[in-house]
């Protein structure tokens, strides 16, 4: 169940996924993807308010966190590199949320995390 | 004969949707989000058509990206890359060489754990080009930046001229 703590957190890990990724070498820009774009135009029509799509797109599960990101890459990388980078960088920031958490008290949707990473284009 | 129509009942996708492999994979993610909000307060009939127009929006902008080809990092875990990207790269290679003009690019997977390709790549070129002299640079400039910018091996390049045209 998502409690009010429990946004909160997955705000605070959106937020530091979007600075680390950002600052990635090789990363031109973040995309938000069509299904956060749809997210979030599904909320707004339903009156629930809601950020700004991003380009990382946090989706819990009772199965565990899949976190969406899409972007470019810029001229001059290699995109599996960036991509493996981008991939380092993000599992990082979910370890470091997870640590602040009291011990044995870590969130279950920061127990299991996959990443979804698409590259749309060099640029 | 009585036509369905993607009106009749909202819920199921018209019958020639899942043709296209790309349209059915859309469509299945989509599912997966609606499901989400189907619990969610019932919204007025005027604001369910507008989302269904919205959502129809939004999926053609997705579709407009086209398919992607997934790839493996040098650490070996999997990512995707949309097809039009790769075949850019392809088309600036061609376009590299001032009196070709790229045309069609496709790809095929051999291998995808050794993420190997063939790639086919037609192009248009100036009348007084030596074409014969140009392909081995061609195919050498198209493998180099596929395997730099992507990591793919380009197993083989079949090169066609389509045309001739005027400077």
């Amino acid at each position: 169940m998502k409690t009010e703590s429990s946004g909160q957190r997955l705000c605070d890990l959106h937020d530091d996924l979007v600075r680390t990724i950002t600052e990635t070498p090789g990363v031109s820009r973040l995309v938000p993807s069509y299904r956060e774009i749809l997210t979030r135009s599904a909320k707004a029509l339903f009156g629930s308010a809601d950020r700004e799509a991003s380009g990382v797109d946090i989706v819990t599960r009772a199965s565990g966190t899949r976190i969406y990101v899409d972007f470019y890459v810029a001229q001059g990388h290699a995109t599996g590199m960036v991509v493996d980078d981008v991939h380092d960088a993000a599992q990082l920031a979910v370890n470091a949320r997870r640590s602040q958490e009291p011990l044995g008290e870590a969130p279950a949707e920061l127990d299991n995390v996959d990443f979804t990473i698409r590259v749309l284009g060099i640029e | 004969m009585a036509v369905s129509t993607y009106d009749d009942d909202p819920t199921q996708p018209p019958e020639d949707l899942f043709d296209d492999e790309h349209l059915e994979a859309n469509y299945r993610r989509l599912s997966e989000v609606l499901s989400d909000y189907r619990t969610a307060s019932e919204a007025p009939p005027e604001t369910q058509s507008g989302l269904k127009s919205r959502i129809m929006d939004i999926v053609n902008k997705e579709a407009l990206r086209g398919p992607s080809t997934e790839l493996i990092t040098p650490k070996r875990r999997t990512y995707q890359v949309t097809t039009s990207a790769i075949r850019a790269e392809v088309r600036d290679v061609i376009d590299s060489f001032g009196d070709l003009r790229a045309r069609s690019v496709k790809l095929e997977e051999i291998s995808a754990e050794a993420s190997q390709f063939s790639v086919g790549a037609g192009f248009t070129m100036a009348p007084h080009v030596a074409v014969q002299e140009l392909i081995p640079h061609l195919r050498r400039g198209i493998a180099d930046r596929l395997h730099t910018v992507f990591g793919i091996d380009a197993a083989a390049i079949d090169l066609q001229v389509e045309d001739i045209h005027e400077d």
